[in-house]
Formats: structure tokens, C-alpha cells, sequence
């Protein structure tokens, strides 16, 4: 791994070069004070030293509509052409969370010697500069409880504020490619750096009451709890955790049909295991017709199934759940409450 | 082993593949058999209990089971219920209309754990489209003499919801085969049996369960008091294989839709033995 700095007063000019070199998006402040990732054109509007973003880069690497097939009729006979986003991108700014997220991401839709063919073709024209934290986002954070307080992945360099500078890492090639230009971190700085690793615990309180490497099986314990139905009853089924995770990476296929009813394309849009009718088949039988049934199918997603299937972590306690549930549940609370196998 | 045609677009997981429908037959007031042909006659190269991606386009994909045995060369057959968009367009087609087809995909039955077995085939309804491919593949004659005694357990709503009535008299009327059929609600002209098709176990011929391997395919409802029948002729819970319907949207393993607890239907199915699923809760209620 390439070490490397960048210092304050050279992180402007870093940042447009990155910016002359593609479609870059990064963090900027809205006039609501929240902080999205935004495309930008200068590096002035890029906000570093931001508390969290309100959505994560789920939208970058699996937008919520886009099109995987055009088919129609070419003279007469019909066609279908596969559709894929190669447009090349850097994201700039992205905490541990949303890179750890990435990292799962990156496995997920390479699973079962199944290779998501639009996926990674958005990805392999991806640069990521991640953006390390100091403490956590906010009281909703519980990322040190998911030990995805440290980016284990998902990065092509990772920036890390030590004080006067940016130290800055290269993971890949691509990130060594963006730092060629900076000067190589000294002793100093690695000391830097070391005091702020030894100096994390403290910053990053737990807020799970259990070491998170019990959770399968307190979750699987509790499978019958009547925790879930309790929690459930306060839950509107809105989806508005699902939109905000970013490891909630489920989806729907549909034809969208042109006005001349021949030609159209197919699309991959959002969909989330929390609303009504997901697990639905024709003919109307329901697989999680009751409420709780879905919430208890997203917590253990998140808590079990998708670490077991994949060995990433299937949440990454970065709290926006808990941040935007229009209903106050919250899965830490909620995860609290069992105890199932303890 | 599938097979691109060198003319074909780069094509990514998601692609289908454009198809011909060569023939159409109705089966019921609600199913209709597609007879479909991939470019070149080109062997889907199938497992009986695998699916396949069908698409309109411009409607959508709906998973559909391969009703046709892997011994049927040069095409492939689906028998589709309508029921909603995709299938009611796919309805409304004729010989010569294009299909969209992905697949085949899931994991179906492995026909060599049948191999010197006694079978007992139970269907519910819809469930003996999936199960045919597997019951003509047992039955072929180039199969046949690998299996012992076949057993055809068959139940419908009614008599004018029973597929393949032709095939069924076929199947009746083989020395080597014992076929009951059954249907929950009789009309006039039936003389066959009448209950739900749990009733046709007191009319099963004498059995050797250790030697005896299950395959079930019916609605969600039926497979617990079909599993309870089967473990009271004493048959094992490691000779149970079983197909579950789930919302397979993509197919693929990714979009989410037929989760079963921790487990993708689509890539870890539709067909499990019974060992495998009796621990999920969410498997059968």
C-alpha cells in the first residue's frame, strides 16, 4: 500500500485535478444544511469536514432506475441489446461506512460465480477517494459496534486527516495513479497517524450491548421473539430504512414500453424486502404478508444473512435507519432487545 | 453447457435471449402450453425442476418451470397459468411471436438419486408442470429400466383444472406405472377419486420406504400434510425432494425477491431435499 500526503493547503488543487479527470461527485453542503453527494464541478463546493451524509453512494453504484436491455423491432425482426454504464466517475469524501459498504457490493454481485455484468461494469470506471472519521457521525452511529469504523475495503485511496495534512492511501493502482503527484508520508506523519488509531476506541463509544460477532446467533435465537412484533407494530412498512441503507441492494426488473409500443427497455429499479408486496407470487400467495415478519427479514439481513453468505458485513452501523425511520425504530435498540442464545 | 451463438450481442446477465414460440396448445381455462425453440434449435440443456426467465417485451420476465424432459432435443415446453401481466400477454400469443428466455436456472432434481429407487411423485395443481419433465424423464425408454416402481400422485380443484389428461390416461393405463388422480370438487362426468390429495395415500400400493425417494411439487399450502402422509409410510427425511415457489425476479441469485430466511430459492432451489429445508423457517408454514 502506498502511503502518501496530501497537505491542507494542496487538497484544492488536488481535488480539481481529480475533477478535470472525470465526472466527479462528492460531498456538498445543501441549503437545508444536510451534506449529499452531489456532482461538482469545483473543488470549493466539495465539503470535507461534513458530520454525515444523509444518503449514502448506493445511488452511484446502483442507481435507483437504469436501464440493462434495449429491445425492440429492426425491420421487422426483433432485437434486444444489453445496456451498460460505463461512464467513468470518481466519488470523493465517502466514510468507512458507505466504503465498507462497497466492499460488500463488491462481493455480493460477484456471488454464486454469478457476475452482475452492470454492476461491475459501473464500478470497474469507478475511482473512490474515501474520507477516514475522527469520531463518530453522530448519536445514531453505532459503526464501531459493527467494526466497519475502519475501512476494510471498497476504497482506491483513503484520506485520513492528520492535523496539517491528509495522509492518504493507496489500496489499487488507480489510487496510487491519483497520488503519484504527492509527496510520500514521512515518519512523522505515520506517527500521526498511529496516535490517532490508538486514540479510536475512546472516540468511538459501543452502543450494542454484546460483542456484534454474537448477533447471528442471538438473532437466530430470537427468531420467535415476540420483540419483533412488538416493534412491528410501530413500523408503516414505508420503506425509508431500505432507501437509506446502503446495503440494502434489492431489486425489480420491468419493461418500460416507448409510445410507438415496439421498442422499449428494461430496467433495474430499487425495491426493498420492507414493502407489502416483495415476496408475493402470482397467484397471491404472500411469503411475509405480516409486517413483522418483513422487519425481522431485514434485521437478520442485515445481522446474519448477508455476512453469512458473502463474509462481509451486511450492515455497516452507519445509523441513517435510525436517522430517517419516520416511526423512531431503531435496529440498535432493537438488536438490544434480543437475547436470544445469550 | 450453455453455448453463445457467434452472432450474438456481448451479452451480460441480464440478457435474454429472443426465442421462438412454435406452437401453442390449452391445456385448461387457465394453462396454456408453449412449445418454444431457442435460436438455432439450440439444447436449453436443462435439469427437470430447473426455470427459465420468460419474457414479453414490453411487459416483463416471469419465471416459468421447464415442463419438457432434458430427452426432448431441438425445443423446449412451459406450461403457463394466467395470472398477471406477463402471463396474460404470454397468452395472447401464436406460433412464430418472439420470447425473451434466460436461463435454465435454480438447481433442479438430480436424477441419479432416483437411480434404483421406487419413486413416489406427488403433485398439487400447477406442481405437475415442473414434475412432468421429471416423470417423462424417469419414463423415457432410455431411462425407465433405472427406476424401480413409479408412483403418480396427482390432485386438481376440479376436472376441468387437471393437466395432461392425455398424458395421464397414457400413464394409467402403463403396466409399469400406478397413476391416481384426484380432484377436491367432482362434476357430473367424474368417476375418478374425489379429496384433497392427501386422500390417495390410503390408495397406495404396498411400499418399500427404505428403497422409496419422494419428489412433491404443488401449491405452498400442500406440502406440510403431503410431508406428514409421506413420514407415516415411514419414508426418511433425507429421501424427500421438494420444489418451492418464490418471486425468482432475476433469476440470478441478486435481486432479492425469493429469499427464503438466509438462503436464494433461485440459486440454492427451487428443488431441496427436505434435510436441507426442515430447519428455515420461512421454507413451509
Amino acid at each position: 500500500m502506498q502511503e502518501k500526503v496530501v497537505q491542507k493547503e494542496a487538497m484544492p488543487g488536488f481535488l480539481q485535478r481529480l475533477i478535470g479527470t472525470a465526472g466527479t461527485i462528492a460531498p456538498v453542503r445543501q441549503p437545508s444544511g444536510h451534506y449529499l453527494l452531489k456532482p461538482v464541478a469545483r473543488a470549493d463546493e466539495v465539503a470535507l469536514d461534513f458530520p454525515f451524509l444523509y444518503y449514502s453512494a448506493k445511488e452511484y453504484l446502483l442507481p435507483p432506475g437504469e436501464p440493462v436491455l434495449q429491445f425492440g423491432r429492426r425491420e421487422g425482426k426483433p432485437f434486444v441489446t444489453p445496456e451498460t454504464d460505463t461512464e467513468e466517475l470518481i466519488l470523493i469524501g465517502l466514510h468507512p461506512c458507505d466504503l465498507n459498504a462497497i466492499w460488500t457490493y463488491d462481493a455480493f454481485f460477484t456471488a454464486d460465480q454469478k457476475d452482475d455484468d452492470n454492476f461491475l461494469a459501473r464500478r470497474r470506471h469507478m475511482t473512490i477517494v474515501g474520507l477516514d472519521c475522527a469520531k463518530p457521525c453522530d448519536e445514531y452511529s453505532f459503526c464501531a459496534d459493527m467494526k466497519t469504523d475502519v475501512a476494510q475495503g471498497g476504497y482506491d485511496a483513503l484520506l485520513t486527516d492528520i492535523g496539517e495534512a491528509y495522509f492518504a492511501r493507496a489500496a489499487t493502482k488507480r489510487g496510487e495513479k491519483l497520488l503519484a503527484d504527492m509527496p510520500a508520508a514521512t515518519a512523522k506523519h505515520r506517527a500521526a497517524l498511529a496516535d490517532l488509531a490508538k486514540a479510536r476506541p475512546q472516540k468511538f463509544p459501543k452502543r450494542i450491548e454484546f460483542d456484534t460477532a454474537e448477533l447471528p446467533r442471538r438473532l437466530e435465537g430470537s427468531y420467535d421473539s415476540l420483540v419483533w412484533t412488538a416493534v412491528a407494530r410501530r413500523c408503516y412498512s414505508c420503506g425509508s430504512c431500505v432507501l437509506v441503507c446502503p446495503t440494502c441492494f434489492c431489486f425489480d426488473l420491468k419493461d418500460r414500453l416507448s409510445l410507438n409500443l415496439a421498442d422499449g427497455q428494461r430496467e433495474r429499479w430499487w425495491d426493498g424486502c420492507m414493502l407489502h408486496a416483495f415476496a408475493e407470487v402470482s397467484g397471491g400467495e404472500n411469503f411475509r404478508r405480516e409486517r413483522h415478519e418483513r422487519l425481522r427479514h431485514r434485521m437478520f439481513r442485515k445481522g446474519k444473512y448477508i455476512a453469512e453468505q458473502i463474509g462481509r458485513p451486511g450492515c455497516v452501523g452507519c445509523g441513517r435507519c435510525d436517522r430517517a425511520c419516520t416511526s423512531k425504530i431503531s435496529i440498535v435498540a432493537t438488536y438490544n432487545q434480543l437475547k436470544g442464545g445469550a | 453447457m450453455p453455448v453463445t451463438s457467434p452472432t450474438a450481442e456481448p451479452r451480460t446477465l441480464y440478457t435474454s435471449e429472443i426465442a421462438e414460440v412454435l406452437a401453442t396448445r390449452k391445456l385448461t381455462e387457465k394453462e396454456m402450453l408453449f412449445t418454444i425453440r431457442l435460436p438455432g434449435g439450440r439444447d436449453l440443456g436443462h435439469a427437470p425442476g430447473q426455470f427459465v426467465e420468460v419474457s414479453v417485451f414490453g411487459s416483463g420476465e416471469a419465471p416459468i418451470s421447464i415442463t419438457s424432459p432434458p430427452t426432448q432435443k431441438g425445443d423446449f415446453e412451459i406450461c403457463v397459468r394466467r395470472v398477471g401481466l406477463v402471463t396474460g400477454d404470454l397468452h395472447r400469443l401464436e406460433p412464430g411471436a418472439a420470447v425473451g428466455v434466460r436461463g435454465p436456472y435454480g438447481r433442479g432434481f438430480d436424477i441419479r438419486e432416483f437411480e434404483g429407487k421406487d419413486i413416489l411423485y406427488v403433485a398439487g395443481g400447477l406442481g405437475l408442470a415442473p414434475l412432468r419433465s421429471l416423470i417423462k424423464a424417469t419414463l423415457s425408454p432410455a431411462l425407465r429400466s433405472k427406476f424401480g416402481r413409479i408412483t403418480i400422485l396427482y390432485g386438481a380443484k376440479n376436472p376441468g383444472e387437471l393437466l395432461y389428461t392425455d398424458e395421464l390416461r397414457e400413464w394409467q393405463e402403463r403396466g409399469d406405472v400406478t397413476c391416481l388422480v384426484t380432484v377436491d370438487r367432482p362434476d357430473e362426468a367424474w368417476r375418478g377419486n374425489v379429496g384433497v390429495i392427501t386422500t390417495l395415500f390410503k390408495k397406495l400400493p404396498k411400499t418399500k420406504p427404505a428403497n422409496t425417494i419422494v419428489a412433491i411439487v404443488g401449491p405452498p399450502v400442500m406440502y406440510k400434510f403431503v410431508i406428514l402422509e409421506v413420514f407415516m409410510v415411514g419414508i426418511s427425511e433425507s429421501q424427500i425432494r421438494l420444489s418451492l415457489e418464490r418471486r425468482m425476479k432475476c433469476g440470478v441469485g441478486k435481486c432479492g425477491h425469493c429469499q427464503m430466511n438466509g438462503l436464494y430459492v433461485c440459486q440454492k432451489g427451487p428443488v431441496f431435499s427436505y434435510s436441507e429445508i426442515k430447519g428455515l423457517r420461512e421454507a413451509i408454514r
